[in-house]
């Protein structure tokens, strides 16, 4: 099969080195925005899981769970995509977190449910008073394309993985 | 095939079907280490909590978090029942008492079954499938006339399955005009210098997590309980089934900061009303500890703090 089949041009694109540089701000952008809003939560469980708890959708026994997991997944997830190591699995990771976020939201707005803040960048909700609306979801859907594109095309090659990668062959 | 090689391939050694096992084979193992990263972030955000003394919370919490579900919508078409129809012994009845516990022991319906109603839910574990059962019988609802707790109890049943619900025609007013007697069950207390030194009981908070953790009796359990919200179904019934005497205490301290302008900021004795919750549920050896903390140190008890969840050896 000659390298100027379609398999041949998708595999060339798909694999070329121009993502891993568009790819770079995209990383540097939800990876900033996802560590300050990790930070508050963080400091404040409870508030962030009052937050939680507004949304009216997570039976309520696990609650302070997710208050707990989630800001640590943010963190975690948002330095690993941004110092590149592991990005596709951190990328990943935001996809999922991004995905959570949508529909939850979606569902509160749909259901008119009552909330002054969605406890999206502070744990406090009294603090934020916005009243959430459909462009939260359109912000977390660009979030969410920007994640799928570093899953998708980022191979790490600047970042840590490549580095990583980089010594190995150097040793092997 | 490894993957190096794998990689080094180009497209025309793999052909089209091994490019998408390629690319399957990447998405395999990035998806792999994404459940280890979310696990192993899992287990570092659980013992940083575990560690936190201020701002840790308990892991499974429902209690606070009861006043964000739906309170059952207000049903006007509850039959009535009139206070002749209730006759001492009858077994075609089954009659409820709606009203907060601690009112519920100041005086009652002989034979009522105690079932206060909160804004979302009554406090009663076991109580729903044991009305459920009570197939062909009445089911007499009273409350206060002013408070809707009966209405507000009646509506919640209907709701969830429960046939037969009646409400008493005039509320507790129409049972006493009538000329009917009440009685009341005793909420036992006990003082903090007959406790200190003596062991045996099992001591439980109904303060705030954050007021159970800034200093507890050694040993005690924490059951938050407001009289706004009912408490942890779980904790509670793990309360009614203990075997060993209970020791209720805690005075609430109301943060200003937050209470809503108007409201009543007093001190509250919550101990007592979580005493009362479960003595008006038939909990045996329940006895509640006057003046909480300060009463207990008063009398040269000592308390001690505590990070999150319960302390070891407290099982009921």
């Amino acid at each position: 099969m000659s390298e100027r089949t379609l398999a041949g041009w998708v595999d060339r694109l798909w694999n070329h080195k121009v993502h891993n540089v568009v790819a770079i701000p995209l990383r540097l952008w939800v990876g900033v925005i996802f560590l300050a809003a990790a930070w508050h939560k963080i400091l404040y469980p409870a508030k962030f899981a009052l937050s939680i708890a507004t949304y009216q959708i997570l039976p309520l026994e696990y609650i302070n769970l997710l208050a707990i997991v989630l800001p640590w997944l943010e963190i975690i997830a948002a330095i690993t995509l941004i110092s590149g190591l592991w990005t596709r699995a951190s990328a990943l990771v935001m996809v999922g977190m991004n995905v959570m976020f949508i529909v939850a939201l979606s569902l509160a707005i749909k259901s008119q449910t009552q909330m002054t803040s969605c406890g999206c960048f502070s744990a406090d909700a009294e603090a934020a008073m916005k009243t959430i609306g459909w462009d939260y979801v359109y912000r977390d859907i660009q979030y969410l394309a920007a994640m799928v594109y570093v899953a998708l095309f980022d191979d790490g090659w600047l970042g840590a993985d490549g580095l990583i990668g980089h010594l190995r062959r150097r040793h092997a | 095939m490894n993957l190096s090689t794998d990689t080094r391939k180009t497209a025309s050694d793999l052909g089209p079907f091994g490019l998408a096992k390629r690319g399957f084979r990447r998405g395999t193992i990035a998806l792999g280490k994404a459940v280890a990263m979310t696990a192993a972030t899992s287990l570092l955000a659980i013992g940083f909590n575990a560690a936190r003394s201020k701002h840790g919370i308990d892991l499974f919490a429902r209690a606070p978090y009861d006043i964000y579900t739906d309170c059952p919508e207000m049903d006007t078409n509850i039959p009535k029942l009139k206070v002749s129809r209730i006759k001492a012994g009858n077994r075609g009845l089954v009659v409820v008492d709606a009203r907060p516990a601690a009112v519920y022991l100041a005086g009652h319906i002989q034979g009522a079954r105690s079932m206060p109603m909160y804004g979302t839910r009554p406090n009663a574990p076991g109580g729903l499938s044991y009305l459920r059962k009570m197939r062909g019988r009445f089911i007499v609802i009273y409350g206060q006339d002013q408070m809707q707790s009966a209405v507000h109890l009646a509506s919640y049943l209907r709701q969830h399955k429960v046939r037969g619900v009646y409400l008493l025609d005039g509320d507790l007013d129409a049972w006493k005009k009538a000329g009917r007697k009440l009685v009341a069950k005793a909420l036992g207390q006990v003082d903090a210098s007959d406790l200190v030194g003596s062991s045996g009981p099992l001591y439980v908070d109904a303060r705030p997590p954050e007021q159970y953790r800034a200093g507890h009796i050694p040993g005690a359990r924490n059951v938050p309980c407001d009289g706004l919200i009912p408490p942890d179904p779980k904790q509670f019934a793990t309360l009614l089934a203990s075997k060993r005497p209970i020791v209720t205490y805690g005075v609430s301290e109301v943060d200003e900061e937050l209470a809503e302008p108007g409201t009543d900021t007093k001190p509250k004795d919550v101990g007592r009303l979580l005493a009362a919750e479960l003595i008006a549920l038939d909990a045996k050896h329940v006895r509640w500890l006057r003046g909480g903390t300060d009463a207990w140190k008063k009398a040269g008890g000592k308390v001690v703090q505590s990070p999150t969840g319960e302390p070891k050896g407290a099982q009921p």
